[in-house]
C-alpha cells in the first residue's frame, strides 16, 4: 500500500473523470453542482485512500463515493433551501439551473434512492451486477430484485433492455 | 416515452466542461499537499544486485521512482538544529517504490526540485550536486542500516523485530553561507537507531570557480598554524569542556581532512564530531577560524569584562551555579533559611525576589504559573502562605536538604512544599505546591 496504489487511484479518477461528472450531474442536475460534487468525492476518496483495501476494487469503491456525494449534496441542498425560506434578508434567492433531460430521466430521479442507483449504475455506467452490489452494499439477488422492480415500476418492457 | 437506449443517449451526451479537468487536478493537488504534510517517512528499496547465498532472505531490489514534490515544510521537530543563518528545513522527499519488502529502511532526503525551489540563482549544476550529496550521504546510512540489520539477524533477531526497528534516515540539508562568490552547505543527517547521532558533513563551494574549497583557500599558505593556534588558545578558554590530551586522542592537528564550514563572517569554522578530541557529551564542537586581529580584539574585550566582573565578587549573589549539585551546602541552607524568614514574616514581595520566572504554583483547586513579581503579589499573601505552607516551611531541616535534578525541596510530609533550584546561574525559587 502506499505510494503505488495512492498512484493507481489517481490515475483511475483522472482516466474516467467524464464518468464520474455524467453520473454527478444525473443526480444534481446542473454543471456548477457537478462539479463540485466530483470534487469532493475525489478529496474524499484520497483523504482515505487507505480505506481501500483491494486496488482491483477501486472502480466500486469510486462509485460509491461519487453516488454517496451526489446525494449528500441534494440533501444538503434540500436543507438549506428549506433554512433558507426564512432567510430572505440574505437577498435574492438564485434560481439553481435544472437542465431538463428526457420525461423517462426524470422518471428515474423519482425513483427511491436504492432503486435509482441500481438503474443508473446499470444502464448509464454499464456496471455489471456484481459490482453494482459492491456499491450499494447489497447482496446480488437484492439488486436483481430491485433492478426488476424499478424498470417495472419505469414501465420499461424488460426484454427489450438487454440485462 | 422514449426507452432507456434513447436516455442513455442522452447521458451520454451530457456535455463535459472545460472546467472539470481543473477541478480534478485542484482536488488532487488538494489532496497531496495534505498527504505530503503529514507524511514524513515514505518506504526505500534500493536496487542492488545482491546475491545472498545464505538461504532464505531473498536479495532485495529497489526501483527509483522520482516523483515531483514541489512543497517543502519548514521546521524540524525530530531534532533540535542550531539555527545559523538561514532555517535548516525538512523539505519533501523523493519517494521509492517498494519492490521488496525485506530491507525496512526508510529514508528521507530533499528532493532536487525542491532544493531548486530553495536555492534560487544556483545553476542546475550546483543543484545537482547538493542532491548528489544528500544522496550520498543517505547511501551511506543505508549501509550502515543494512550493516546493524545484518548484525541483528544474525545474533538472533527475528525480521518481526527488525521491522519494529522502524529504522529511518533522514537527511537534509543546512546553507551555513551563501554569497556571490561562495555557499557553504552543511549536510545533516539522522539515523534514528543509533540514538542521535549524526555526523554532519561539510561542501564550500567557491561560486566562481566552481571548485570546493579548503582551509588553505580560506587561510592561506600557513593554514595549519593559524588554524591550530586560534584552536589551542579557544580550547583553553572554553574550560566547561574536558578535552582530551593529545596522547588520549585529543586534538594535535588540523589537516587537509578537517571538516570545516564558513560562516556568515565569511570565517571558516572547523567542526569536530562527537568524540573526536573530546568526550560525547560535548556533542559536536565548533571553533571559528578568524585571523589574528579579530581575535586579539576578542581577547581585549574579555579582559576588560572580567576586570569589571572581579569587582563584583564579593557578592554572593553572583556565584554562578552549573547545576543543583554543583552548590554547596551551606549556600543551599541559608537560601532556605532566607525562605524561611520570608515566610515567618509573611513578606510576598521578599518572596517574590527570591523567586524565577515563570514560577510555578500548584494551587489544589488547579496550577497556575506566574510570569512577573506583580502577578504573584497579585496573587496576595493570604493565598500564598497558607498555614500548611509556613508549617511545612519552618519543619524543613536546612542543613539536611539534598539536591535532585528537580531542585532542593523543602517540607514536612511532601505537600505543601516549596522547590528551589539552580535557575540561571543561581538559586532561586522554582515552585511551590499545595
Amino acid at each position: 500500500m502506499g505510494k503505488k496504489q495512492y498512484d493507481r487511484i489517481v490515475n483511475y479518477i483522472v482516466e474516467n473523470q467524464n464518468k464520474f461528472y455524467r453520473l454527478a450531474f444525473s443526480y444534481v442536475r446542473n454543471q456548477d453542482d457537478a462539479l463540485d460534487v466530483v470534487q469532493n468525492a475525489i478529496c474524499k476518496a484520497l483523504d482515505h485512500y487507505t480505506a481501500l483495501r483491494n486496488i482491483e476494487a477501486v472502480k466500486t469503491w469510486f462509485y460509491r463515493i461519487v453516488v454517496n456525494e451526489s446525494i449528500l449534496f441534494l440533501k444538503n441542498q434540500k436543507k438549506e433551501y428549506l433554512a433558507g425560506e426564512e432567510n430572505y434578508a440574505d437577498g435574492p434567492y438564485i434560481e439553481k439551473k435544472y437542465e431538463p433531460m428526457d420525461e423517462l430521466f426524470d422518471q428515474i430521479d423519482q425513483l427511491d434512492e436504492e432503486v435509482q442507483k441500481i438503474i443508473k449504475l446499470r444502464f448509464f455506467e454499464e456496471l455489471s451486477l456484481r459490482e453494482i452490489a459492491d456499491v450499494v452494499q447489497m447482496n446480488l439477488n437484492t439488486v436483481k430484485a430491485k433492478l426488476y422492480r424499478g424498470l417495472k415500476l419505469l414501465k420499461q418492457n424488460i426484454q427489450e433492455v438487454d440485462l | 416515452m422514449s426507452d432507456l437506449r434513447e436516455t442513455k443517449k442522452k447521458y451520454e451526451e451530457i456535455p463535459i466542461p472545460e472546467e472539470l479537468h481543473q477541478r480534478v487536478e485542484e482536488a488532487i493537488r488538494n489532496s497531496e499537499e495534505k498527504r505530503k504534510a503529514e507524511q514524513k517517512i515514505v518506504r526505500i528499496r534500493r536496487k542492488k544486485k545482491i546475491v545472498k547465498t545464505v538461504a532464505a532472505v531473498a536479495g532485495f531490489v529497489v526501483v527509483f521512482t522520482a516523483v515531483l514534490n514541489t512543497n517543502f515544510v519548514f521546521a524540524r521537530e525530530v531534532q533540535k538544529i542550531p539555527v545559523i543563518g538561514n532555517l535548516a528545513r525538512v523539505l519533501t522527499f523523493r519517494s521509492y517504490e517498494e519492490e521488496d519488502e525485506n530491507l525496512q529502511i526508510s529514508v528521507e532526503i530533499p528532493s532536487i526540485e525542491t532544493i531548486e525551489e530553495d536555492m534560487t540563482g544556483m545553476t542546475d549544476e550546483i543543484n545537482q550536486e547538493i542532491y548528489h550529496w544528500c544522496e550520498e550521504y543517505a547511501n551511506e546510512g543505508v549501509e550502515r542500516a543494512k550493516q546493524y540489520r545484518e548484525a541483528f539477524l544474525s545474533t538472533g533477531g527475528t525480521e518481526q523485530e527488525w521491522m519494529e526497528h522502524n529504522i529511518k534516515i533522514t537527511v537534509w540539508y543546512e546553507v551555513k553561507a551563501s554569497t556571490e562568490e561562495y555557499l557553504s552547505l552543511a549536510i545533516k543527517g539522522n539515523e534514528n537507531w543509533t540514538s542521535a547521532y549524526t555526523e554532519d558533513k561539510y561542501y564550500n563551494l567557491d561560486l566562481k570557480q566552481k571548485k570546493l574549497l579548503s582551509l588553505k583557500d580560506l587561510l592561506g599558505e600557513n593554514y595549519i598554524q593559524i588554524a591550530n593556534e586560534s584552536i589551542q588558545s579557544q580550547m583553553s578558554q572554553r574550560t566547561e569542556i574536558e578535552f582530551w590530551e593529545p596522547d588520549q586522542g585529543g586534538f594535535t592537528t588540523v589537516s587537509d581532512d578537517t571538516k570545516f564550514y564558513i560562516n556568515q563572517n565569511g570565517n571558516p569554522v572547523v567542526v569536530f564530531g562527537r568524540y573526536e578530541i573530546a568526550p560525547g557529551s560535548a556533542g559536536q564542537i565548533e571553533f571559528e577560524i578568524t585571523d589574528g586581529t579579530e581575535e586579539k580584539k576578542e581577547q581585549e574585550e574579555t579582559q576588560e569584562a572580567t576586570e569589571e566582573t572581579t569587582q563584583d565578587i564579593t557578592q554572593e549573589t553572583d556565584t554562578q551555579y552549573e547545576d543543583n549539585f554543583s552548590v554547596d551546602s551551606s549556600a543551599v541552607a541559608d537560601f532556605a533559611n532566607e525562605i524561611k524568614n520570608v515566610v515567618a514574616a509573611q513578606d510576598l514581595s521578599a518572596l517574590a525576589d527570591l523567586a524565577s520566572y515563570p514560577l510555578y504554583i500548584g494551587f489544589s483547586e488547579g496550577g497556575i504559573s506566574v510570569n512577573t513579581k506583580e502577578e504573584l503579589l497579585e496573587l496576595g499573601a493570604e493565598r500564598i502562605f497558607t498555614p500548611e505552607l509556613e508549617e511545612a516551611v519552618q519543619a524543613t531541616e536546612e542543613s539536611s536538604l539534598s539536591p535532585s535534578m528537580a531542585g532542593f525541596s523543602m517540607t514536612k510530609d511532601g505537600r505543601p512544599n516549596v522547590v528551589f533550584g539552580v535557575t540561571g546561574g543561581r538559586l532561586a525559587i522554582q515552585g511551590i505546591n499545595y
